[in-house]
């Protein structure tokens, strides 16, 4: 008997997932599965993803978790049942400030006003080493590169269909998700996902950036409690020193590709 | 003023300057040289007609030109290139695209090794020569040899059987008419004397080149692929061994071999995910040994023999969930493709820094 393929599990940064506001329902009647489809053109319904766990908050038979990558958080929420005491004693063993690798499946909830949050129903949780996170990240980073780069194909014109993105190198998942992603997302913005390339790629960092590094680096520390601090608050506490908003913004990239903090809000950071 | 002259691909015979062929682009690849003015990109392959099939180089090339599409190509020469007759074009050279289709005799299409695939049989390759292996057979009672090698490109590897023909080996060749076919799940290339061998001049970089496992499709060796490993097979552990045939033994004793002792040996099956897709994964003792931190002083010890349960722990704690590095050949059988594993290895922060080298090439 051939075995059924398993739904693979989509590598996708956190920025990625949280601009994703829309599903797709693919299959015929009672087979029909609710997929995400990301503005990049990811789409499936299970993830895989590394970062730290910033928060893990247990009630009774519920486990809920937020995993930090350089881009913002993932929310993990775990019931326990019979059938799954495997995860529940992986995830016994973890704990806040852990780096982790975690495969979930994804579930949606959508607020009368349209707005679709993304919840991750772990299947795996793991401890791992910071060189795997890198991995996960530079892997997470080329597969978005690549989606970029079709979407940027697509909209040259409307009559660009799978076979040429075939033709151009681009796996067929890829072309179907970025045809669809390209439909449904019309307006979106892909520039701050390719500034996280930007930020992802071997890049020297200035003197500059360097030295201001512990400095942004407290100044958001600081702002944590208060669930972080916008650009523009560190750039006026910054001013009185002579920091451009390039030099700010060059020290930021730093930090994110570090790993340091990550965008809890628009332009709103967290040090994680 | 010389003008130029309607020929067939067969009628071309010797270096003529100023030829026009009504001809189909069979295959065409792309290669960049460093020349003393800098990078030279150029494109070659294969063109033919009805009368014959000849390789052609393009110093320049429009980028409209596509394989299996048949052209009017006026302003075009030939010369000897190692003692074989090639087509050149150059920038004076006119393509005009017709909606003609052409039967071509002899097509070879030209095949990167990890692309190879058993829906086109008759295929052109290249690769360098590797391990050369001598073998007699008798056919119809006459005695013939056949020449066995491995043939590497920088896509992947495949063995190549070549009867009655030796091959240079250390040399990279450009083979046209090569056979393929599948023996117990792997992919092989026969070549008779038949078989057109060019040899080409280009130094195979050793590099290590990780493939993404969305991209594999046939059942070729020489591949690498990294990725978390998703989860490890039930039965995967210590397995007892018959000395004498190697074969699994879930007995207390071979059935072919009663009287041959048993050795204990180690096996694994697992899923890699690379965010492509996943593919399935088997290793033994060689691949396992060092990741898993198992020897054979560990397995032969008659005073604690290994334990199943603390064996099993080990080859997890080393896999499962961890990013790693697989080195293999591709299998095909019914449930799919998976790859035997000849050597696993932690991801390492400088081949991080070698992928990180790939963003910045795709983000141009």
């Amino acid at each position: 008997m051939i075995e059924k393929k398993r739904e693979p599990a989509r590598w996708i940064f956190a920025k990625e997932l949280r601009d994703t506001s829309l599903t797709i329902m693919e299959g015929d009647d009672e087979a029909r599965k609710e997929y995400f489809i990301t503005p990049a053109g990811s789409f499936g319904r299970r993830i895989l993803f590394c970062g730290k766990i910033t928060q893990k908050k247990e009630e009774n038979e519920m486990t809920k978790m937020t995993v930090a990558d350089h881009t913002g958080a993932f929310y993990v929420t775990f019931f326990s049942k019979e059938f799954n005491q495997n995860t529940k004693i992986q995830i016994e063993r973890v704990n806040e400030n852990d780096e982790v690798m975690i495969v979930g499946r994804t579930t949606y909830f959508k607020t009368n006003e349209g707005k679709m949050y993304i919840n991750i129903n772990p299947e795996t949780v793991r401890n791992i080493s910071e060189t795997d996170t890198e991995y996960w990240k530079v892997r997470c980073a080329l597969s978005l590169n690549s989606r970029l780069a079709a979407i940027r194909e697509i909209r040259k014109s409307q009559d660009i269909d799978d076979k040429h993105l075939g033709d151009l190198g681009f796996t067929q998942d890829e072309a179907r998700g970025c045809i669809k992603a390209s439909e449904l997302y019309e307006g979106y913005n892909m520039g701050q996902l390719e500034e996280i390339i930007a930020g992802m790629s071997v890049y020297q960092f200035s003197d500059t950036a360097i030295k201001l590094r512990e400095k942004v680096m407290d100044i958001i520390r600081e702002n944590n409690p208060f669930g972080g601090i916008t650009y523009e608050q560190i750039l006026e506490k910054l001013s009185k020193e002579g920091v451009e908003p390039r030099q700010l913004d060059e020290t930021l990239n730093l930090l994110g590709t570090d790993g340091e903090i990550f965008e809890a809000e628009k332009r709103k950071f967290k040090a994680i | 003023m010389e003008s130029s002259k309607n020929l067939k691909i067969a009628e071309i015979k010797g270096e003529v300057m100023e030829i026009n062929v009504k001809a189909k682009i069979l295959s065409l690849s792309k290669r960049e040289v460093q020349s003393a003015k800098g990078p030279l990109t150029y494109h070659y392959g294969l063109i033919g007609d009805e009368t014959g099939v000849m390789p052609f180089t393009a110093w320049s090339f429009p980028t409209t030109v596509r394989e299996n599409d048949v052209y009017e190509i006026s302003k075009c020469y030939t010369k000897s290139y190692k003692e074989k007759l090639r087509i050149y074009f150059d920038n004076r050279t006119e393509f005009k695209l017709l909606t003609e289709t052409m039967e071509v005799k002899r097509t070879y299409k030209y095949y990167e090794i990890k692309d190879l695939n058993l829906n086109d049989k008759f295929v052109t390759v290249e690769g360098l020569v590797t391990s050369e292996n001598r073998r007699e057979y008798e056919k119809d009672g006459e005695k013939k040899e056949v020449f066995q090698y491995i043939l590497k490109d920088q896509t992947a590897t495949i063995p190549l059987s070549s009867f009655g023909k030796k091959l240079e080996a250390g040399k990279y060749a450009r083979i046209e008419g090569a056979r393929l076919d599948e023996f117990n799940g792997y992919y092989r290339l026969n070549m008779s004397d038949k078989a057109n061998v060019e040899y080409i001049n280009i130094d195979l970089k050793d590099e290590e080149k990780i493939m993404d496992i969305v991209n594999l499709r046939g059942a070729v060796g020489g591949i690498t692929v990294t990725g978390f490993i998703i989860n490890m097979g039930e039965k995967s552990g210590l397995v007892v061994r018959c000395s004498e045939c190697n074969l699994k033994v879930d007995d207390i004793r071979c059935s072919d071999h009663p009287e041959a002792p048993l050795k204990y040996d180690i096996f694994t099956y697992f899923t890699i995910d690379d965010g492509t897709d996943y593919l399935q994964v088997s290793a033994g003792f060689e691949a396992l040994k060092e990741i898993a931190n198992i020897n054979r002083e560990y397995l032969d010890n008659p005073q604690r023999p290994p334990l199943k349960k603390e064996v099993k722990e080990k080859i997890e704690s080393a896999l499962t969930h961890h990013a790693l590095k697989i080195k293999g050949n591709l299998r095909i059988n019914n449930m799919g493709i998976s790859l035997r594993s000849t050597e696993i290895s932690a991801i390492t922060e400088d081949l991080v820094k070698s992928l990180k080298t790939e963003i910045n090439g795709g983000s141009n």
